[in-house]
């Protein structure tokens, strides 16, 4: 019987592939404030429909979709979800800081399609500035064109 | 003091007060509800609306072709404007420039067609629009171009010409370099 090295490495951070990672943190994004809004979903979808990254993961974008949702699907809290992208980020900052900056903006987009903030929102764009390593100047930055685009 | 001076004229602050009202008392039958008409007065008005959309238009076919990504990030944007400021109806003129520019003859006739519907649209927009809705136009023109990854000379010259046009090419320099900035990390994904 082989190792179980999932279960071996239950608990500790940065064991997603990079897909995942990416996935993980966009799907968090859209669910943190506890909300299903359409627009939120509807930036998701559109970004899973076209995205390089997650288009070309090994075993194909369902596989990491189905597999970070099994994940999530237990994380009932927002400090859970927060755990789950402390996790993410720790998997994807080593991949450099285009992607690292990609993803933050996207999830940037997508917490914002709804053009309001929930304080668990704040919590994981603070959280993802940080784990990610984003310069301040780019949040800053990000933070106020994403929310002069979402106006409209 | 004119009674009405300290109403708030964004409709977001009314919006509690109708949804209590409209679950008080039935749904109309027919036409949109108090809110949507409240909101279509305060907010966005139909030429205000019209021009942006043309803008748009100008924005996808800045290229002069028409292209899958851009049309899924058109979907995505006219789903979200759909939710709260447009109407479904407010996208007649974008279906009617398309039809008129796939229409014309040839590439020549199309580039006169482009131009014209260009020129009065930006007018339109800049003339009734405030600093904050032409910096929201800027930026979702800016994402429409880049949904297929890359911008053309073409659409360089687009974007040129709209900031140009709105004016904001020489106060919000500053805010053009992050929009770009921002965009592309958005995009390159």
């Amino acid at each position: 019987m082989s190792l179980d090295f999932d279960a071996l490495f239950e608990g500790v951070s940065g064991g997603m592939t990079k897909e995942e990672a990416v996935y993980a943190l966009l799907k968090i994004a859209m669910v943190i404030d506890g909300e299903t809004d359409a627009r939120e979903v509807a930036q998701l979808s559109a970004i899973l429909k076209r995205s390089k990254t997650l288009l070309g993961a090994k075993d194909g974008a369902e596989q990491v979709i189905r597999k970070v949702d099994e994940r999530l699907a237990s994380a009932s809290t927002p400090e859970a979800l927060h755990a789950a992208a402390k996790d993410a980020c720790a998997s994807l900052k080593h991949e450099g800081e285009e992607i690292s900056k990609s993803v933050f903006t996207q999830a940037l987009d997508i917490m914002l399609a709804d053009t309001s903030v929930h304080p668990n929102e704040k919590v994981l764009i603070q959280l993802l500035s940080e784990h990610l390593a984003i310069p301040d100047d780019f949040v800053r930055m990000a933070v106020m064109v994403i929310t002069s685009k979402n106006k409209y | 003091m004119p009674l009405f001076q300290n109403l708030s004229a964004d409709p977001a602050d009314y919006e509690d007060i109708f949804k209590a009202r409209q679950l008080a008392s039935p749904a109309p039958s027919k036409g949109p509800s108090l809110l949507d008409r409240l909101k279509r007065l305060f907010g966005f008005g139909k030429a205000r609306r019209a021009a942006f959309i043309m803008l748009l238009f100008c924005a996808q076919y800045a290229d002069r072709t028409k292209c899958d990504a851009e049309d899924e990030r058109l979907k995505t944007l006219k789903a979200r404007l759909n939710f709260r400021r447009f109407s479904p109806d407010d996208w007649t003129v974008f279906e009617r420039a398309q039809e008129k520019y796939q229409a014309a003859r040839d590439a020549k006739r199309r580039d006169r067609v482009y131009s014209k519907l260009f020129s009065r649209a930006l007018g339109q927009f800049r003339r009734a629009s405030n600093e904050k809705e032409k910096r929201a136009l800027f930026i979702h023109a800016l994402d429409l171009i880049w949904a297929d990854k890359m911008i053309r000379h073409e659409e360089k010259e687009f974007l040129k010409a709209l900031a140009e046009g709105l004016g904001i090419d020489q106060t919000d320099e500053a805010f053009i370099k992050a929009a770009i900035e921002i965009m592309q990390y958005k995009n390159n994904f």
